[in-house]
């Protein structure tokens, strides 16, 4: 009977709290992307066009492949393939998982493309062990250590638990409906948490970018 | 006024109270800004190595530009500007000590901090608290002498 609750009716009340603290935050952000854009300044006039010379040259090849050296990409190379194939996973295993489109189907008639079991398994892996870098990052890495608080870490391990437990209940390791029922706990707690944590870094960065 | 400036740079029994209420009053009309960055802040630390404070002074993570908005910014918003007078003196010597305003930082969500790090330092003035450059006096240095500077004073007022 609890199963039934928390796959019914607690799952819609994580989507309505969802959907109002999108919505909410979302109206707050719009606020204040509107203030920014009265106050933005002319566009700037168009640059010149590049001439020919300019892509072929060896040397301007040899400055971007010194200036990406000095990027992001090129100090943290590790970190930036971690964070890149964590966010990616993240919303791709969730969305293309058999089992969460059999319920998709059986609910609403519709599903979507699901990669094959095992596919999903060793991604589900790569997501957890992306988790952990997270994890030893903050606690092992002295500067990200200096302003890490203790919400940072209960994100990360929000993130990980849908995961953790659905794994275990794919494996049916332990006592399956209990670790079925956290699964759908978690996946719940996460989806309400996201408006209200830091967890809305997702939708925060475009905002700043367009801010 | 050099012994007000003196008086606050010193810390005595007399110094002034910090008006909390002037505080929050300037912080309130970039609140909306300031909540967004503050949230927006996921302790990634990836600004690190864009500051040159930070990467000349690699094993103090305090120079690292989100410390320096979580400890001085992020301090005034939490505390709806309610801090004392030593708080804010930690504060001046962050965002002055600490940061050179030069804007280099980079961030990936693309925070602003030497907004963030103006406006501290505007509060800070607000309270007259600020680096005693007049304590490095002296021809050498640049800077006017204790002498110089009362010579100007009596000047101005004669």
């Amino acid at each position: 009977m609890f199963y039934e609750f928390v796959r019914g009716p607690m799952m819609w009340i994580a989507f309505v709290l969802f959907l109002c603290g999108i919505l909410y935050q979302g109206r707050k952000l719009s606020k204040l992307v509107s203030v920014r854009r009265g106050l933005q300044a002319p566009p700037a006039p168009p640059l010149p066009a590049r001439s020919r010379a300019s892509t072929t040259d060896g040397r301007s090849l040899a400055l971007r492949l010194a200036l990406a050296k000095e990027s992001l990409v090129g100090k943290y190379p590790a970190l930036t393939l971690v964070s890149v194939v964590f966010h990616a996973l993240v919303l791709v295993v969730p969305l293309f998982l058999t089992a969460h489109n059999v319920l998709l189907d059986q609910s609403w008639g519709f599903d979507l493309y699901s990669f094959r079991e095992s596919v999903s398994d060793a991604f589900t892996v790569v997501v957890l062990g992306c988790c952990l870098f997270f994890f030893l990052r903050r606690l092992l890495a002295p500067r990200v250590r200096a302003i890490s608080t203790f919400g940072d870490f209960f994100i990360l391990f929000l993130v990980a638990m849908p995961f953790l437990t659905g794994f275990l209940a794919y494996h049916q390791f332990f006592a399956y409906e209990i670790v079925l029922v956290s699964h759908i706990l978690a996946g719940e707690l996460m989806l309400v948490a996201i408006p209200f944590t830091k967890l809305f870094h997702m939708i925060m960065f475009f905002v700043n970018r367009i801010y | 006024m050099l012994a007000f400036l003196k008086k606050i740079k010193s810390g005595s029994d007399n110094e002034p109270e910090v008006d909390a209420q002037l505080i929050k009053k300037m912080l309130d009309k970039h609140k909306d800004k300031i909540k967004l960055f503050m949230n927006s802040c996921i302790h990634c630390s990836l600004c690190a190595e864009s500051c040159f404070l930070q990467t000349s002074h690699k094993d103090d993570p305090t120079y690292m530009p989100s410390h320096k908005l979580i400890h001085s910014i992020g301090k005034l918003y939490k505390r709806k500007g309610k801090v004392t007078r030593r708080e804010l003196e930690e504060i001046r010597d962050i965002v002055w000590g600490k940061c050179a305003l030069c804007t280099r930082c980079y961030c990936p969500v693309h925070i602003d901090i030497p907004e963030m790090v103006a406006l501290a330092r505007a509060v800070c003035r607000s309270q007259g608290v600020y680096p005693a450059y007049e304590e490095q006096g002296g021809a050498a240095s640049g800077f006017a002498s204790e002498e110089d500077v009362e010579g100007m004073l009596e000047g101005a007022a004669g």
